[in-house]
């Protein structure tokens, strides 16, 4: 019993540790996850540039396609329904986008292996850019304000977003549909002001 | 008196010998941070249960190590859920505040480990304190 008693501090000091540093770092990821809201891209202004890994093979910035309009496409994820229909949709308006000169890119917040799965399974003609590790990492996401965008049922990942930007870098239409798909025709229209 | 075999390290452990199988799951898809990140979260849950319930008299037993395996896949289920298409919503936050870690997902690690090591440390001292007492 002495042996006991004599650990018991030990106990409680290792009880109160692990409590106070689970319950900290519950709560700091919570306020993060919850306040670290940027206000969605405007019309008109600059484009925030980005440099991503692309399934394409190495990186894949914003800089670097300046002289050409770029479709910039957010989805949540690679294996949800709607996000699958998303990138179909995207897949389906490529050949009219590529007849008119304008680049598409789509982003999510999916590991680049995870990616390079989908664009062999779904058969996509486009690069996917990754921007896992999802750690307070979102420099394109945060940047055109679509991240843990502000809805009921908020997700920590992209919502379903289609920006266009023109061959000087400017944002020319920005579409975002937390419900769901983006169809190929809108996704058409909305490029052709880019 | 029925003997009841008590809990042992090496029982606590044993079923852990699973986790492997989920590193390669995670390790295929590019994440094993973020398996480590809640195998240690889940892990950590199990031990703080497992100091308090010696707090209270609670004796260790064989199968004490089913629960840090159970809150390793509990704290994994949004995981195992976009596997199947779904993806991260905060409400998953109930999963061992899996949401939230992966926000602050250097940090969370930071911390975890060596809490791990803390925690492991002292319950298997008070595991073999009881060993002791029971000779």
């Amino acid at each position: 019993v002495r042996r006991t008693r004599r650990g018991l501090p030990w106990v409680c000091l290792a009880l109160c540790l692990g409590v106070f540093a689970l319950a900290g770092l519950a709560a700091t990821g919570l306020v993060i996850e919850r306040t670290a809201r940027t206000p969605l891209v405007r019309v008109g202004q600059q484009a925030p540039g980005f440099t991503l890994p692309s399934t394409g093979g190495g990186e894949r910035s914003l800089a670097a396609e300046r002289g050409r309009p770029v479709l910039l496409v957010f989805v949540p994820a690679m294996r949800c329904a709607t996000c699958i229909a998303q990138l179909r949709a995207v897949q389906e308006s490529l050949p009219t986008l590529r007849r008119r000169g304008v680049v598409v890119l789509a982003v999510s917040v999916d590991t680049d292996a995870f990616q390079r799965d989908t664009v062999t399974t779904l058969r996509l003609d486009y690069p996917l850019l990754s921007e896992a590790p999802t750690y307070g990492q979102h420099p394109a996401s945060s940047a055109y304000g679509v991240y843990h965008f502000d809805t009921p049922n908020a997700a920590p990942v992209s919502t379903y977003a289609v920006v266009a930007i023109d061959a000087a870098g400017i944002v020319r239409a920005v579409t975002v549909r937390p419900e769901g798909v983006i169809s190929s025709d809108e996704i058409v229209v909305a490029a052709s002001v880019a | 008196v029925k003997y009841r075999e008590p809990g042992t390290l090496l029982t606590l452990l044993a079923p852990s010998a699973l986790l492997p199988l989920g590193f390669l799951a995670y390790s295929h898809g590019g994440s094993v941070p973020h398996f480590f990140l809640h195998a240690l979260m889940g892990w950590n849950a199990a031990l703080i249960v497992f100091l308090l319930s010696t707090l209270i008299g609670r004796r260790p037993m064989r199968w004490d190590g089913l629960l840090p395996i159970a809150l390793v896949v509990y704290a994994q289920v949004p995981d195992i859920i976009y596997v199947f298409g779904p993806y991260h919503r905060d409400w998953m936050d109930v999963f061992l505040f899996h949401i939230s870690l992966d926000e602050v997902l250097p940090l969370a690690l930071a911390v975890l480990t060596p809490l791990w090591l803390v925690l492991f440390a002292t319950y298997a001292a008070t595991l073999r304190s009881e060993r002791h007492m029971r000779r």
